[in-house]
């Protein structure tokens, strides 16, 4: 019977402290994503990552069910807490002229398939260039696909309309916006993800998502030529985020300190009784 | 433990290499020739894709094996020279060449080895050879007859010389011109000369005016094609994202001395 009240009375102690701890965890988690997108603000196509945690309520239930079962466990609060996901925020960024013709952004949504050694993957990250062989790259230098294949282009200064074809063979000095006058040489592939929310970065600016994405309608795409798109991180939002992030740490180191504090009296107090 | 210490850190390492090309940009505002840098970001990762989607099982002890863990901050994807043509300045010098259009003039360094340029102001040297005014001589070699008057280049890269005492110009030579599958690959030498490599592709030599090269304008020099405007902003953001990335290190470093006091 001793056993039993002694177990409660540690297992209560060391609950507080694990929920003050897996806060803290999830607020360098936080940080940890603030920082990467701070970092990236100036990445073409970046999409902020947001950490959202679930609701307390859910974690809640969960536990409440899982003691029915069996008895609370310290470990499965912090399992709870740190169920926290990794979501894109699928907004798009500003469009930023460059001038450039091979630097394309998405005025919609979709993405350019390239290619990796691991398979197909997919990005917004427009600044292409063209590689020793005159194949279409982006700026790592995975081939982009069109919809027969890869690109191959005779020089760098081709002309893409909104819905990706690809032309060429406009007269050399002439104005790159003159109207094309020979048919295109490709169609850059434009694919979209059915669940826009199962997106996630694969890092170099590409996605991968669930399932396989489908080709984009084409009255759907808008391609810019000549633009980028910007990253769609806030630094104004992220600051605060960091502000807000690194106060509500405070109180939680705070709280452990406290009832650190609570504890040492505690036990000195029950000592001076004997 | 401190991930978002080294996510900070890889931030302000990505916007330094910004600046510093950027201060190079400006630096060169008014070199005849000169092309400006552009740095390309791309986000890194560290973690494989698969994990990502696992959320941890409640047996696993997942708190402290990170499985948060994303973004690894940002790298660099490239830096690359962009070719756009710069404004043509008449100079109205006989030795001014500039390049209207895509290609290059090729020079043979002095050891042996081929470099490339965008043109500039020309000399003719000891022996009466066309050369850079660094003095590299052009390929193919151009000899100038010491009693040369005057020289004309025509837009097709024909030389022409007006010898002293005769009526008809000579023919001197022929300039070719080159150009590259993907001149962000060249290797910028300094003195407006550009080396290929892998990336850029091997030279493809051909006449000016034709098959896309373009035409020699005697008489003018490219200016910088550095926009003032554009990279006056741009460092300005480049600025701002390094004070970002600054602060993130800062705010780290203060959550793990919050870390450290916890133990009084």
């Amino acid at each position: 019977m001793e056993w039993s009240v002694y177990e409660e009375e540690k297992s209560i102690m060391n609950e507080i402290l694990s929920l003050t701890l897996s806060s803290m965890q999830q607020d360098m988690h936080r940080l940890d994503s603030i920082g990467g997108n701070l970092a990236n603000a100036m990445t073409p196509g970046y999409k902020r990552e947001v950490v959202a945690a679930p609701a307390f309520s859910t974690v809640f239930d969960a536990l409440a069910n899982h003691a029915r079962t069996s008895s609370i466990h310290p470990s499965n609060i912090d399992a709870g807490a740190n169920q926290a996901t990794l979501q894109l925020d699928q907004r798009n960024g500003m469009l930023k002229s460059t001038g450039q013709s091979l630097d394309v952004a998405f005025a919609s949504g979709g993405y350019f398939e390239v290619t990796t050694e691991q398979g197909p993957a997919y990005t917004r990250q427009g600044n292409f260039r063209v590689d020793a062989r005159g194949r279409l790259v982006t700026a790592q230098g995975y081939p982009v696909m069109g919809k027969s294949g890869e690109i191959y282009l005779n020089n760098p200064t081709p002309v893409i309309d909104a819905a990706g074809n690809v032309f060429e063979g406009i007269p050399v000095g002439g104005r790159p916006n003159s109207e094309p006058n020979s048919p295109p040489i490709a169609q850059l592939k434009v694919m979209q993800f059915d669940n826009p929310k199962s997106v996630q970065r694969l890092g170099e600016g590409l996605v991968t998502g669930e399932g396989a994405p489908s080709q984009m309608n084409e009255a759907d795409i808008q391609i810019r030529q000549g633009f980028l798109e910007n990253s769609n991180v806030s630094s104004m939002h992220e600051m605060v985020q960091l502000m807000q992030t690194m106060r509500h740490f405070e109180s939680m180191q705070k709280v452990s300190l406290g009832y650190d504090d609570m504890i040492g009296s505690a036990i000195r107090k029950l000592g001076d009784m004997s | 433990m401190s991930d978002a210490l080294y996510i900070g850190a890889t931030g302000m390492q990505a916007q330094q290499l910004n600046v510093e090309t950027i201060a190079n940009n400006l630096a060169n505002v008014n070199t005849t020739g000169f092309k400006k840098g552009r740095v390309s970001f791309s986000d890194l990762m560290v973690r494989e894709a698969a994990r990502m989607t696992q959320p941890t099982s409640d047996s696993d002890m997942g708190v402290l094996t990170g499985s948060l863990r994303a973004g690894a901050g940002v790298g660099i994807a490239n830096l690359s020279k962009l070719f756009d043509m710069g404004d043509l300045k008449k100079t109205d010098s006989t030795f001014d060449v500039a390049i209207q259009g895509d290609g290059f003039l090729e020079v043979t360094m002095p050891d042996g080895s081929r470099a490339y340029t965008r043109g500039g102001t020309l000399k003719v040297n000891r022996d009466g050879q066309l050369t850079t005014q660094a003095g590299y001589p052009l390929k193919p070699g151009i000899a100038i007859p010491d009693n040369a008057q005057s020289l004309l280049i025509g837009s097709d890269g024909h030389v022409q010389v007006q010898i002293a005492g005769q009526a008809a110009r000579i023919e001197a030579g022929q300039l070719e011109l080159v150009r590259f599958a993907s001149p962000q690959g060249l290797l910028a030498q300094g003195d407006n000369l550009y080396r290929s490599s892998e990336a850029s592709g091997e030279a493809i030599t051909g006449k000016a005016g034709e098959d896309g090269m373009g035409t020699l304008a005697q008489g003018f020099l490219e200016g910088s094609n550095v926009k003032m405007v554009e990279e006056m902003v741009n460092l300005m953001l480049a600025q701002r994202a390094y004070e970002a990335s600054a602060k993130v290190v800062q705010a780290s470093d203060d959550m793990m001395g919050m870390v450290n006091a916890l133990r009084k």
